[in-house]
């Protein structure tokens, strides 16, 4: 028994000398998602994911027209940007609109603006949303829900945040909930790393 | 211990605990509330977005079951109960129809993510710092109207 408790107690030691998904309060992609470029619409033109090569771009997916879980990612994303001070320079958050029969390119960009004035937010055409959601494997399909709703149709979307690297690949994902902390820690050892 | 008395202690435990408190004269129940707390609403800019949520925590005090039924606003034209779940990592809402039950003596939370109101076609921007009449209307408790503040949380 002692001997396996000071087995355990060797291995727990060793694995908090070196960097590992246990240093993140995200789940840590080791290794991380190739890098998927694709071409989305700001208000002044197509934008693609890769122009943000260099930033630790912070990518999530949501609608406009989303009152509750869209805007409580956005805001803790804004107060972790905030945690950040100077470290939170290359930190590009972006936003995504599934919902690109409601949400123009300049709805989604003044959404997010609203949230920090350095959040970009990106809409397209229905097949470049279609095509950003896959390539993150993000879900997002209009809520049957029509006949009990005043709020126009509901849609019912992956909510993870993604984080790429500055080479454009996720590394690190944030489940819904993450507070501005855990964030704010887990993008420090991000840019640290990088 | 013999195992008897083990099983008899153990059926009287039981017992004590389904057995009702001893019964109280009606009058003398105490009469507490349903309290609604901490009422907030999330900023809104009408410039772009139309639409805000509305949050609080619903404490019956009382004992029967409390109902919310519907909430409104001079915020908002239409306001709705909705709920925000997660379901295999996608995240949706739905609109609760019939309403909220808090069962006696319970809390339930209205919170980002969970059950809140969803204020639609706002009226005017929601702007951080402001205080708005939020009413909320039950089946089983009367009519409540509270000041919601609004802030990011």
């Amino acid at each position: 028994m002692i001997r396996a408790v000071s087995f355990l107690a060797l291995l727990v030691a060793l694995a908090g000398c070196r960097p590992s998904a246990a240093d993140f309060n995200g789940t840590y992609l080791d290794p991380p998602m190739p890098a998927k470029d694709v071409t989305l619409a700001a208000p002044d033109g197509p934008v693609q994911l890769s122009d943000f090569a260099g930033d630790l771009v912070v990518l999530n997916f949501g609608y406009t027209s989303c009152p509750d879980v869209c805007p409580a990612t956005l805001a803790t994303l804004a107060r972790a940007k905030q945690l950040l001070g100077e470290d939170g320079e290359d930190v590009q958050v972006i936003f995504v609109s599934v919902d690109p029969e409601r949400d123009q390119p300049e709805r989604a960009a003044n959404y997010a603006a609203a949230f920090d004035s350095s959040f970009v937010g990106l809409s397209g055409e229905p097949e470049a949303i279609a095509d950003a959601a896959s390539a993150y494997g993000v879900f997002y399909e209009k809520a049957d829900t029509a006949a009990t709703t005043e709020a126009g149709y509901l849609v019912d979307h992956t909510a993870t945040v993604f984080v790429l690297d500055r080479e454009g690949r996720a590394r690190l994902l944030w489940s819904f909930g993450t507070d501005a902390d855990a964030m704010a820690s887990d993008l420090r050892a991000l840019t640290r790393s990088s | 211990m013999p195992m008897r008395s083990l099983v008899v202690l153990l059926a009287a435990l039981a017992l004590a605990a389904c057995e009702p408190a001893p019964d109280a004269e009606p009058t003398e129940v105490p009469v507490t509330d349903l309290v609604v707390e901490d009422a907030w609403a999330r900023p809104a800019d009408t410039s772009g977005v139309d639409r805000s949520a509305a949050y609080f925590t619903l404490r019956n005090g009382t004992v029967e079951p409390v109902r919310l039924v519907s909430a409104r606003t001079d915020v908002a034209r239409v306001t709705e109960i909705h709920l925000s779940f997660e379901e295999n990592g996608v995240m949706r809402m739905r609109p609760m129809v019939d309403g909220v039950e808090v069962a006696p003596g319970e809390v339930v939370a209205f919170e980002p993510g969970g059950y809140h109101i969803m204020l639609i076609d706002l009226q005017r921007p929601l702007v951080e710092g402001d205080q708005f009449p939020l009413t909320l209307t039950f089946d089983g408790a009367d009519e409540q109207t509270v000041e919601a503040e609004v802030r990011s949380p």
